[in-house]
């Protein structure tokens, strides 16, 4: 019996796969092109960072691991670039390359815990996993100041050639490279997504007997998808603490952290490769732009309701739901 | 170091009842109620509203913190009749969103702001067999004991007992036997709901609440009824006793940060020697 709470593969209609990367593409660029006011800029930086934390909840849930814990992967990676730079004063780009590696190492340890636990059981440790890591950067004052937090972290450093010395140029700039982020990402999930590893994930996730059965390394496999997606969460939390200039452990550690990529992924549809950047834009986009002026801090709602709308109504997400419609022959394709 | 530890295994017998009807959703209904710990924190600010409005004491309080959280879970329902396959996952995920709303009505209503019952007689210090104990606790953990017993007798000796028994093992030879396993489910759900609200003024009288306060609770629930194992309530006391113990214990030793891991670490450990039972739990259907 499969514990995955996510439907089968092929769930995007044939337009919405063609359009995939291409779409992906003009609408990242789009924000750079159009010369949005700052106020929007910021909301598609954040966008794209969620989307990248999204994007990468979903690799391993491609192999049925729902993880309730990416706010440790998050964590980890935004305390190693933030302390790298600030207290080492190493450039940014390596405190971000700092920061995917030891949340990879996070993300073995997590494996090493709890992969080879059952569904429930894996959500539940990742959880604990993530409030654990919490706890610790609360009460770790001597590296990471507590509850008071670390401030004045250093921006990303664009090589003033490229004329980054407005801050407005380098605002889009920050917002590219958590879009170039994104798109590796979506790339790397693409590309995997058709080899023999994408369909070991898949398998797994359907019957992991089985597929141990017929010679997947089920463990490694397991393993080596959680430590990929952690390490782009760990880029994700990297490029927030930069971006941001400063964090506390609820900030980057927070329950929220864990939840959102989960609600972005299955709002927009869990095991397609678009759904987690689609969810992660409509949550995200709506809340701020519409729910914000009507309800200030109603978030927590908008969330908690997006996740049973999925559970209850729509188990294959917006975009699983669309791709449906469009087959039963109400589409242009 | 003696009050730390008596002090821990009042909380313990508070953390068993707070884990009872997360324990009891979870053996007979398999579902694993995130949310729990957020019917709890609502309960408990009923509390804190009547105590401050009213002067009525966190006792007096529980059946009104009741009833609001029964009626919640009820309302909830026909969410989880609707879930399909596989049921615990989707169940898992389910509550978790619910408890996300419940959170951000939670706020909407109270502030953020950290909240407490202090009842002033109860902070009056008690001497019992050389130990001194503020008055609060040991009322609470006497409560505590006193509704375990009551639910361990329902358990045990009464019809309804015997049928919540019956489904939490085998929900087909319950059919058989002519209980409906439908029925159960929703009662179970009730009673769980009941007794998350009751347990909210107690447990906002030793603890500051705050609407994203309910995430310790569950933990704490789940981490006893792991240990205790399904449908053992005996077991949910002598867990929730060594548990408040290792807290105190850490926390005396340790400081504040072993006092927080300890529930955290013991839930990894638990899933990780235990889990396997979880994901394993018979279907439903």
């Amino acid at each position: 019996m499969s514990l995955s709470p996510i439907p089968c593969l092929p769930v995007t209609g044939p337009l919405l796969r063609r359009l995939g990367g291409v779409g992906l593409a003009l609408v990242g660029l789009a924000p750079v092109v159009l010369g949005l006011p700052d106020h929007l800029l910021y909301l598609a930086t954040m966008t794209a960072l969620l989307a990248l934390l999204a994007q990468s909840w979903n690799l391993p849930a491609q192999a049925g691991l729902i993880s309730f814990g990416h706010a440790a992967f998050f964590g980890v990676g935004a305390y190693a670039s933030a302390l790298l730079s600030q207290r080492g004063h190493v450039s940014p780009w390596l405190g971000l390359l700092a920061a995917a590696v030891a949340a990879a190492i996070t993300g073995w340890l997590a494996a090493r815990i709890a992969g080879d636990l059952p569904g429930p059981a894996f959500s539940l440790a990742t959880l604990a996993l993530a409030e654990a890591l919490r706890v610790i950067a609360l009460h770790w004052i001597g590296l990471t100041e507590g509850a008071s937090g670390l401030v004045g972290i250093p921006g990303l450093p664009w090589p003033a050639i490229i004329g980054a010395e407005s801050p407005r140029t380098a605002r889009i700039l920050d917002y590219c490279a958590a879009a170039f982020l994104l798109g590796v990402l979506y790339a790397i999930a693409t590309w995997i997504r058709r080899r023999p590893y994408g369909l070991a994930l898949e398998a797994i996730r359907q019957a992991e007997g089985r597929a141990g059965a017929l010679g997947v390394n089920t463990r490694r496999v397991k393993a080596s998808v959680l430590i990929l997606s952690a390490a782009f969460s760990g880029l994700a939390g990297g490029l927030y603490a930069h971006l941001f200039h400063w964090l506390d452990p609820t900030s980057v550690f927070g329950i929220h952290l864990s939840v959102m990529p989960l609600i972005m992924a299955m709002f927009g549809g869990t095991g397609t490769l678009l759904g987690p950047v689609v969810g992660a834009a409509v949550l995200y986009l709506a809340n701020e732009l519409v729910f914000q002026g009507l309800a200030p801090g109603a978030h927590l709602w908008l969330y908690g309701a997006a996740i049973v709308l999925v559970m209850v109504a729509l188990p294959r997400g917006i975009l699983g739901w669309l791709g449906g419609w469009m087959e039963r022959g109400h589409g242009l394709v | 170091m003696l009050d730390a530890a008596a002090s821990g295994l009042m909380t313990g017998a508070l953390y068993a009842l707070l884990a009872s009807g997360f324990a009891l959703v979870l053996s007979v209904a398999r579902t694993f109620n995130l949310a729990h710990g957020e019917l709890i924190v609502l309960g408990g600010y009923v509390g804190e509203y009547l105590w401050r409005t009213a002067g009525l004491s966190p006792i007096a309080s529980m059946p009104f913190a009741a009833l609001p959280c029964g009626a919640l879970v009820l309302a909830s329902r026909p969410l989880l009749r609707r879930l399909g396959e596989p049921f615990v996952l989707r169940a898992l995920v389910l509550t978790f969103g619910l408890s996300l709303m419940l959170q951000g009505a939670l706020q909407d209503a109270f502030s953020a702001d950290l909240r407490m019952i202090a009842v002033p007689a109860w902070e009056e210090g008690i001497g019992l067999l050389g130990v001194r104990l503020p008055a609060g606790r040991l009322i609470v953990a006497a409560i505590s004991v006193g509704l375990l017993l009551v639910l361990y007798l329902l358990w045990t000796r009464t019809y309804l007992g015997k049928s919540l028994r019956a489904v939490s093992q085998d929900r087909e030879a319950a059919c058989l036997a002519g209980i409906s396993p439908r029925r159960v489910d929703g009662i179970v759900l009730l009673l769980g709901g009941l007794l998350a609200g009751a347990v909210g003024p107690l447990f906002a009288a030793v603890h500051t609440i705050s609407p994203a306060a309910g995430l310790g609770p569950v933990t704490i629930a789940i981490v006893l009824t792991i240990l205790a194992g399904i449908g053992r309530i005996g077991g949910l006391l002598v867990g929730g006793l060594l548990l408040g113990l290792a807290e105190a214990m850490a926390g005396w030793f340790g400081g504040a940060m072993w006092h927080d891991l300890i529930p955290l670490g013991l839930l990894v450990g638990l899933l990780r020697w235990r889990g396997g039972g979880l994901g394993s739990a018979p279907n439903r259907s």
